[in-house]
């Protein structure tokens, strides 16, 4: 365990020298993210000057779901999205071999060895902006209730890594999975989402079985209302089976490498 | 003369075909792309249905549930059929990659060379998706009821090649930046972000307050998306019809000269080693 810990911040490291290089483009980049964010914000304001309520969350508890769910995302950036990204085009040009030849598994390798610290300074701005939204609710602040919204960002990440990472193992047998990233970030647009306001089949897929749904509201609503037992029980349950699955088919993807000859 | 013209034309037309069968290439990766697109459009769905369910029917700033869901509707039209894909990091790449010179040794016009390509691929991509779009135009069709199509529609096909041809000159000019920036991305997306919020892709303009919706109408971005799909649904009318299609050309031949402008600027510190 300890030496995968020292392995990780080796590599993140590395990251944060290599991002260094090039100062400007690491500035701007983080402007690209919040621009983004102040995008989403700004599309809350102009609803509720017509409307005091969406699905039943007001105006401070939308921008609290907002903020938190860009608050996963980011975190998600920062620490596997690139990899998961990169990961087609590892095995298209063979150089997965690379990591095949590492004495650790080749799931954290892969998954661990880019790091996005551009993404830390935004998720400090969807914090600020979560503890504002929160106070202004109000809700009342406890140890426990931000100790529970935290850990649930965690598990919320873990959703996204888990399933990113089974949809880019497909690239195991599809050559160009580009296609997929892009499919990722407009998932993300419906994490933010009251999941209160999806009816039918698609809010019993996007909560149950893709649960993207739950990976900010659960959180979200957790800091306004305190611990909701069964959908937090559940994201545990679903956290921990999509976890273990997407490891399961990346070594099964993985046995159908046949490296790329150079 | 006349030759010299048939020349050119040829020339363009390898370039538009050649430009469709590298895109055809692509046509899973299009179609995952497209279909992708409606996971949004989903969410678009469940939020605005909820928003006027909480406005009590009341409406939405002049706007009724199903006008609202016309405009989103039309927009993922608009989009598949005029936006371009990665025309900037095309250009970028072949700027910096050096493969320009190629074309510079050759005798053709390196926009005309891009508006081909960029014609090419919005035509294989339209054909790849016109089935899962004309599908799901069809499943929504009840949202476009009200909407006065036989007046609207020649309005919004002109409009909606104006935006094609704003929204590429766009691309072509910030594309231009690689000459000077070893990484456009950052660039691409913060214009992205602004052409999507004041151009209308996140909401109709006309939902914002007065002095915010006059300031959107003279800036470029409103004529991408907003105008013609605001022609379509009828929300633009009288006067205003004309003056919109005036202002579209303006920026229009503005973003096309400051492109040639930067592209002129850019070639004299270009420098082609190793090819």
């Amino acid at each position: 365990m300890s030496r995968y810990l020292h392995i990780w911040l080796a590599q993140m490291r590395y990251s944060l020298a290599r991002e260094m290089q090039f100062k400007g483009n690491f500035i701007l980049w983080i402007l690209v993210e919040f621009l983004w964010f102040a995008l989403q914000l700004a599309f809350i304001g102009v609803l509720y000057f017509n409307v005091n309520e969406i699905a039943g969350w007001s105006r401070w508890e939308m921008v609290l779901l907002i903020s938190t769910s860009h608050l996963v995302q980011q975190l998600f950036q920062a620490f596997v999205m690139i990899n998961c990204m990169n990961l087609p085009e590892l095995i298209r040009t063979g150089k997965l071999d690379f990591f095949l030849a590492q004495p650790v598994s080749t799931r954290f390798l892969v998954s661990t060895r880019s790091f996005e610290p551009g993404s830390i300074v935004n998720c400090f701005m969807a914090l600020i902006v979560s503890a504002y939204a929160a106070a202004k609710i109000p809700v009342a602040f406890s140890v426990f209730n931000i100790t529970t919204y935290l850990l649930l960002i965690v598990l919320g990440v873990l959703v996204h890594c888990s399933f990113m990472m089974m949809l880019m193992t497909l690239s195991f047998w599809m050559t160009r999975a580009q296609g997929f990233v892009n499919a990722y970030y407009n998932l993300f647009q419906l994490a933010r989402l009251p999941r209160e306001a999806f009816k039918g089949v698609a809010g019993v897929i996007f909560t149950w079985f893709i649960p993207m749904l739950l990976v900010a509201n659960v959180p979200a609503r957790t800091l306004i209302d305190g611990i909701g037992w069964k959908e937090t029980g559940y994201l545990i349950v679903i956290t921990a089976v999509m976890f273990t699955a997407s490891g399961r088919f990346f070594n099964f993807g993985l046995r159908h490498y046949t490296s790329a000859s150079s | 003369m006349t030759s010299v013209i048939q020349q050119q034309a040829a020339l363009y037309t390898r370039i538009f075909s050649l430009g469709m069968q590298n895109s055809l290439v692509y046509r899973w990766n299009f179609l995952v792309r497209a279909i992708a697109g409606f996971v949004p459009l989903l969410g678009s769905v469940f939020l605005w249905k909820a928003v006027f369910a909480d406005a009590n029917n009341q409406g939405f700033a002049g706007y009724d549930y199903h006008v609202m869901m016309a405009y989103f509707l039309s927009l993922i039209v608009l989009d598949a059929l005029t936006s371009p894909v990665e025309d900037d990091f095309a250009i970028a790449s072949d700027i910096r990659d050096g493969r320009i010179s190629q074309v510079l040794l050759k005798p053709i016009n390196y926009f005309t060379y891009r508006v081909s390509l960029f014609l090419s691929s919005r035509l294989v991509y339209a054909a790849v998706v016109c089935v899962p779009v004309g599908a799901m135009l069809i499943f929504f069709r009840d949202y476009f009821n009200s909407i006065p199509m036989a007046h609207t529609l020649p309005y919004a096909l002109l409009a909606m090649i104006g935006s094609a041809f704003l929204q590429f000159t766009i691309t072509y000019a910030v594309a231009m930046l690689a000459f000077w920036l070893l990484e456009i991305g950052s660039v691409v997306f913060i214009i992205f972000s602004i052409e999507f919020l004041a151009g209308g892709h996140v909401f109709p303009l006309d939902v914002l307050p007065g002095p915010l919706y006059a300031i959107c109408r003279w800036l470029p971005f409103a004529y991408e998306y907003y105008f013609p799909v605001g022609l379509f649904l009828g929300r633009i009318q009288g006067d205003a019809i004309w003056q919109g299609f005036l202002v579209q050309w303006a920026w229009i031949a503005f973003f096309y000269l400051v492109g040639q402008a930067l592209w002129r600027r850019g070639l004299k510190r270009y420098t082609s080693v190793g090819n």
